[in-house]
């Protein structure tokens, strides 16, 4: 199993630097970071200039992916991917330097790391409730088929399915935080009049002396931005979980259980549910991707200061560094999350063998 | 067991329900829909921008909503008449007098110090990126008071925007505190706005990218204003959009709604009329014609083309259609609230059958095609706008109004940095920019200028992009003699008279048959939405907007 999870992570790498260059190409066909002053007569061509030499702009493309990757800068080619303390460069992602932002200097690791919090509570607690809910209502409906909860949630996969993100979150807002009902907030990570911003030295130190009303004010506010990520996930995979549920149901193993007289439930949740998971680890794993992209949407719908929002604004400043430092880092999530779908599959069943 | 965990979900969805919100205490909450690209004006592109750092820095003098200029760490505004701007050969001397006693937030002194040290920093050929190039601090040549109150400016020749040259005054020790190539980054962080100087009513202690920015009251600005500012705090929260924005104030998640327009007076239906805040803009939209590819295409006719498509441009059509009677026609880009307009008076009515008879005396008659024709040309024009939804809707009403009397409008929409690209960001044949002509007939807004020279490069001769270093805003390619004339007269006189009347002029011929250039559409309308619980507030039609007196808000 070790000489396997070694191998995959290796085979990533080139997935990895694939996955960077089609992105650095796609992200520069958009324009160039000056560009936004264009619109400005009173900045002169000297200054844009300037710009562009200050960040590198004016270099080839290759150039500039070479040295983002670290390969390429102060020193000779190939050379400067060298640590430096073996005489290699200090820059580039081989040197664990994401750069600069474009369009306020700061690190790309600072850009990221402020708004990586956000964005990972929003997501883990989406991601578990998405899943334990999907789980447990295919299985209820694949158990009690036909029922009303069955009618009822077959009704609820093709509506939800048809939902898009971006609407849900709107209605949401419309129903449950606008008058009449105003039962949740509209938007943002906390009650602006009792509570410090999110992330702020203000902030914990307001978290420190007052965990639970902290805990509470950001439950409030992920009611709505969570029900619009999972919503449409939990229609797609409850769905997913009932057929593959009563495949694992009509097995012949599941009547010889019931024939030696197993209790119902250990029938269902030992012998049924064990099986009918295998596909569905799969599924849950592969739609990672999908949760980030979602909360692209959500999160500029409920102004949530994630990463994906940053990623909208980053886009919108052109600002390369950025762009594909947020890229990097969901591409690592994702590789990482199909191995990690990978070793629990091997887990669940003990007929996969890695080696 | 799923029954109780159920109702376990439902009582505890009721409880979270039933929870509301705190009473807020001494805090006003003000809501934007995009996060400012920075907090120092000189390298701000965007209004929110200048929104957010106009409660932290203050700049020499103040303009109040019915456009008077006041004082505001000037003791007066130095005019001709007051003897505080003085002739000196071709240039002048520009007296501003601090109010003593002033500090910063650090505590340090507010003197001409600091008003030297800003002029050095924006001269500085390492500064880049700023918004509003070094026009007029160029003309500097001199600043005397060193550590006192009493400020001289000296200009090497006459400068008539001086006034609101200082917006903002920048802290000297500050601003020397760190290298000038690098303040588009360090000066005034964003991501450390603390370990900035202030002397607005407000100064940030955290800010929260995308999310909020916190303020709370300066203690030292009672020494610039006379009293303590009446709130606590002042925190900005950023939404994504206006829509959302909307939502957020009707669920009662902020007071103050900044930067909406008529636009969104569609989107306010529920909220009480009371809380709506709505004034004229200065921003008003028009139609600029092409005088050089119009002039290319139709000859000797193109002036009388230019009558007739303004004759038949039918503007309450349009403020009543796309607009939803939200919006105000005029005849003047003039504000009526500076103090150099002009009531020239004058219907706003089209008038088509008179636009018919023009083009007919002029030689155009119907083709089988129900367009205007002559000597094989058919009357056409590209009409080009941006991809704003109202904008394309209001040129489809206008080609509309056009087919009915014989003139063909192909109507594009490009994106606006297309549009308004500058000489060397686009391509020479990019569709639609207006810096390189191509286009016939472009609706876009302009701001009604505050200083009257705002509209020289934009009208005069020597603002066509054409020419020179390929940075004038003379779009139309206009060139009038008498146009030009009365601009200089503005741009080499700072006696309020002498430009007063040169202003008139520029009026006068802008409702003229002479206006061959630009037709205005509507003055664009100012919103905001303010909770009955704040006080003070009254919005003002210049950048600075709303939060231009907010240290006078308070809460009941």
């Amino acid at each position: 199993m070790i000489k396997y999870v070694i191998r995959r992570f290796i085979q990533a790498i080139p997935v990895l630097f694939l996955i960077t260059v089609a992105c650095f190409a796609l992200m520069h066909a958009q324009g160039n970071p000056a560009d936004r002053f264009a619109q400005n007569p009173k900045i002169t061509q000297a200054q844009i200039a300037a710009f562009e030499h200050r960040w590198g702009l004016n270099d080839p493309l290759p150039l500039q992916y070479c040295k983002w990757l670290g390969i390429c800068g102060d020193k000779p080619f190939l050379l400067n991917a060298l640590p430096a303390g073996l005489g290699g460069g200090d820059n580039g992602i081989l040197h664990g330097d994401l750069g600069y932002s474009i369009f306020d200097g700061r690190l790309v690791t600072d850009v990221i790391a402020q708004r990586a919090l956000p964005t990972l509570i929003l997501c883990t607690t989406a991601y578990v409730i998405w899943v334990t809910v999907a789980i447990l209502a295919g299985v209820y409906a694949a158990v009690k088929r036909y029922s009303l909860f069955d009618s009822g949630l077959t009704i609820f996969n093709y509506v939800g399915y048809s939902l898009p993100t971006f609407w849900l979150g709107i209605m949401l807002i419309t129903f449950f935080a606008v008058p009449p009902l105003r039962w949740f907030p509209a938007s943002g990570m906390n009650d602006v009049y009792t509570t410090p911003a999110f992330g702020t030295s203000d902030y914990w130190a307001f978290f420190g002396s007052n965990p639970f009303f902290a805990i509470f004010d950001l439950g409030r506010h992920l009611v709505l931005p969570v029900l619009t990520l999972v919503t449409v996930s939990i229609a797609g995979d409850s769905r997913f979980v009932r057929s593959s549920m009563l495949d694992s149901l009509n097995q012949d193993y599941v009547k010889t259980a019931r024939a030696k007289g197993v209790p119902e439930r250990r029938v269902i949740l030992r012998h049924a549910l064990r099986n009918a998971l295998l596909p569905v680890i799969t599924n849950v794993g592969l739609e990672i991707p999908f949760l980030f992209s979602g909360a692209i949407v959500t999160e500029t719908i409920f102004a949530w200061p994630g990463m994906g929002r940053q990623f909208i604004e980053s886009v919108g400043h052109t600002d390369y560094p950025v762009l594909m430092g947020i890229l990097l880092i969901a591409s690592v999530a994702v590789v990482f999350a199909n191995l990690l779908a990978d070793i629990l599959y091997a887990v669940v069943d003990p007929r996969v063998k890695y080696d | 067991m799923f029954r109780r965990l159920f109702s376990v979900l439902a009582i505890a969805a009721l409880v979270v329900a039933a929870c509301s919100s705190s009473t807020p205490t001494k805090k006003i909450v003000l809501a934007e829909w995009q996060y400012p690209d920075t907090v120092n004006p000189y390298f701000a592109q965007a209004e929110t921008d200048i929104e957010v750092s106009d409660s932290m820095l203050l700049s020499l003098v103040d303009v109040t909503p019915d456009l008077r200029t006041v004082p505001d760490l000037v003791t007066d505004v130095p005019t001709l008449a007051n003897g505080g701007v003085k002739m000196n050969g071709a240039g002048m001397d520009v007296t501003w007098t601090l109010k003593s006693g002033m500090q910063w937030s650090d505590g340090s002194a507010i003197t001409c110090d600091d008003m030297t040290a800003t002029w050095k920093w924006i001269m500085d050929p390492a500064n880049t990126g700023l918004a509003g190039g070094t026009v007029g601090w160029e003309d500097i040549s001199g600043i005397d008071g060193g550590t006192g109150t009493t400020c001289v400016m000296h200009f090497s020749k006459v400068y008539e925007g001086y006034l609101y040259l200082v917006a903002p005054l920048l802290p000297g020790k500050y601003i020397q505190s760190i290298a000038v190539a690098d303040a588009p980054t360090k000066l005034y962080p964003l991501d450390n706005l603390k370990s900035g100087v202030y002397d607005g009513p407000y100064i940030p202690t955290d800010a929260a990218a995308d999310s909020q920015i916190t303020t709370v009251s300066n203690s030292k600005w009672s020494t610039i204003s006379g009293h303590a500012p009446l709130v606590d705090q002042m925190i900005w929260k950023y939404y994504a959009d206006a829509a959302t924005m909307l939502q957020g104030y009707k669920a009662g998640e902020y007071d103050i709604a900044q930067d909406l327009n008529d636009a969104d007076i569609p989107s306010l239906a529920g909220i009480d009329q009371t809380e709506q805040v709505i004034h004229d803009s200065l921003t008003y939209e028009l139609h600029a014609f092409n005088q050089k590819s119009l002039q290319t295409k139709f000859g000797a006719d193109a002036a009388t083309i230019v009558k007739a498509v303004k004759l038949a441009t039918d503007r309450e059509a349009i403020a009543t259609g796309p607009l939803g009677g939200n919006v105000t026609v005029t005849n003047n880009f003039i504000s009526p609230l500076t103090w150099y307009y002009k009531d020239e008076g004058g219907s706003t009515a089209a008038d088509p059958a008179k636009a018919t008879a023009l083009l007919t005396a002029a030689g155009w008659t119907m083709g089988s095609d129900g367009y205007l024709a002559k000597n094989n040309v058919t009357l056409e024009l590209q009409y080009c706008t941006t991809t704003r939804q109202v904008r394309q809707d209001t040129l489809k009403l206008v080609a509309t109004q056009l087919k009915a009397i014989g003139i063909k409008a192909d109507v594009t929409a490009a994106p606006s940095g297309d549009v308004f690209g500058g000489w060397n960001a686009v391509k020479d044949s990019t569709a639609c920019n207006l810096e390189h002509g191509n286009f016939d007939v472009a609706e876009f807004a302009y701001v009604s200028p505050l200083d009257p020279l705002g509209g020289y490069l934009v009208y005069s001769t020597v603002g066509n992009p054409d020419t020179g270093a390929h940075d004038g805003q003379n779009v139309t390619r206009i060139s009038i003699p008498a146009l030009d004339d009365a601009y200089n007269a503005v741009k080499g006189s700072v006696d309020p008279t002498v430009v007063k009347a040169a202003m008139f002029k520029v009026q006068d011929i802008y409702v003229s048959d002479q206006n061959t250039y630009e037709l205005p559409l509507y003055a664009r309308k100012d919103v905001w939405l303010v909770k009955p619980r704040v006080h003070g507030f009254t919005g003002n039609p210049t950048t600075s907007a709303g939060p231009w007196n907010i240290g006078e808000w308070y809460v009941s």
